[in-house]
């Protein structure tokens, strides 16, 4: 009884202590006057000029930052590593769910929202997305596979695995290859294309791309897992 | 003249979410919510996709597939949660007619 | 009037947080949470960072749910 009393005068601070700071975050949001010349009036600057970039958040997150980029891909495979050695995949699904207006709706919705992630994806120097958004909408639809289809659909694990490694070293060639070429890792070494056409941005797009096969196939074979993991 | 019927479609639209939010508020038990959040806010949406469409008639093309995809969506949706909703617990009311029973016995 | 959207959100958002810390039943935090990730969809969004939106819309309602909801599935809750 006691500790209960307790519990609960701490989650009431906890409470009061989330929106005091709720508060101040607001009031810092709303009041938010950048002034001057900022960083991002810089990075804009040396973008225009050096990777013909439509969307400058990808060319930050790949061309001028690629190497946060891999230690996130690593920290991802890492993770991925990890689910699948603690939880390895049994043949039961846990949502096996039998319904026909499920059947024909999820095979409709599929092949589309494929599409859209891969259009995400080579389309990430131009609009917003890039190879982790397009990758995890790939890997979105193979999640609502899972749920449907219950225990007659599964993924080809040697498929998944070469593109995945694949992927990951294509990667890191094309770091390896700037450090090579350029003078640093990450470099351009292909031809610029003109603002705002399919085939500019250079390097990024194949960065992209590499980066989406690779997280496209490590969050699928990760709800693999989850979806159908073993009683414990 | 077209920007005046987009802004009375938005609002019509704008006025169907509101009613099936507070359907979703004010009705006893699961089926009835979702009577009422699927229907008022299926034709909400397109109501404001369609007002969206008399606002701007350039993005025609993806607003009309932004309304085939909720047309998709959230029907199916909705329905497999009433049936996962009625296979679970069954009726509110236990004197109604129950014709998904009779069928499945 | 965005200002006054933004204010809401936040709300809305803090009002969900403490709905997904203290509601009884650990499934309904689930949902709760789905709720959250459309409202900082939202917010990212307004703060015009659509990358981020993508992908907190796929992740916050798709996937982190799933694997929510499994953790749940596979293991049982002890009230005392």
């Amino acid at each position: 009884m006691n500790l209960k009393r307790t519990l609960r005068v701490e989650t009431l601070l906890v409470a009061l202590l989330v929106s005091v700071t709720t508060l101040v975050l607001m009031q810092i949001l709303l009041n938010l006057h950048l002034a001057g010349h900022s960083l991002g009036d810089e990075i804009l600057h040396i973008n225009a000029a050096s990777t013909q970039s439509a969307n400058a958040v990808t060319s930050v997150v790949t061309y001028f930052r690629g190497l946060d980029t891999l230690g996130e891909v690593s920290i991802l495979f890492l993770s991925i590593f990890g689910v699948a050695l603690h939880m390895p995949r049994g043949s039961k699904n846990l949502f096996s769910y039998h319904n026909t207006l499920l059947y024909i709706g999820v095979s409709i919705l599929f092949p589309l929202m494929l599409l859209f992630g891969v259009y995400v994806i080579l389309h990430g120097h131009l609009s917003p997305g890039g190879g982790f958004q397009g990758g995890v909408i790939i890997a979105g639809a193979f999640l609502l596979r899972f749920l449907t289809y219950g225990d007659h659909y599964e993924l080809k694990e040697r498929v998944v695995s070469l593109s995945e490694s694949l992927s990951g070293a294509g990667f890191i060639v094309l770091g390896l290859l700037g450090l090579l070429v350029g003078d640093r890792i990450f470099t351009q070494i292909l031809p610029l294309g003109t603002l705002g056409e399919l085939l500019s941005g250079g390097v990024i797009e194949l960065i992209y791309i590499f980066v989406g096969l690779k997280v496209s196939a490590e969050i699928s074979l990760l709800a693999e897992h989850f979806v159908k993991a073993h009683n414990v | 003249m077209l920007e005046l019927l987009g802004f009375v479609l938005g609002f019509v639209g704008a006025l169907f979410l509101l009613l099936s939010a507070l359907g979703l508020w004010r009705m006893p038990d699961t089926l009835s919510r979702m009577h009422a959040a699927t229907k008022a806010s299926t034709l909400g949406t397109l109501l404001v996709i369609a007002g969206a469409i008399c606002y701007a008639p350039h993005l025609w093309f993806k607003l009309i597939l932004l309304g085939l995809f909720v047309l998709l969506t959230n029907p199916l949706s909705s329905s497999i949660l009433a049936r996962s909703s009625y296979i679970k617990e069954g009726f509110y009311h236990p004197d109604g007619v129950d014709a998904l029973k009779e069928e499945r016995s | 009037m965005i200002d006054f959207l933004i204010l809401s959100i936040l709300l809305s958002l803090l009002v969900a947080s403490i709905m997904i810390v203290f509601s009884e039943d650990l499934s309904h935090s689930v949902i709760t949470y789905m709720g959250f990730g459309l409202g900082s969809t939202l917010l990212y969004f307004l703060f015009s960072a659509p990358d981020v939106a993508l992908t907190e819309a796929v992740i916050g309602a798709g996937i982190s749910s799933t694997v929510y909801l499994v953790a749940l599935l596979q293991t049982s809750v002890h009230e005392s």
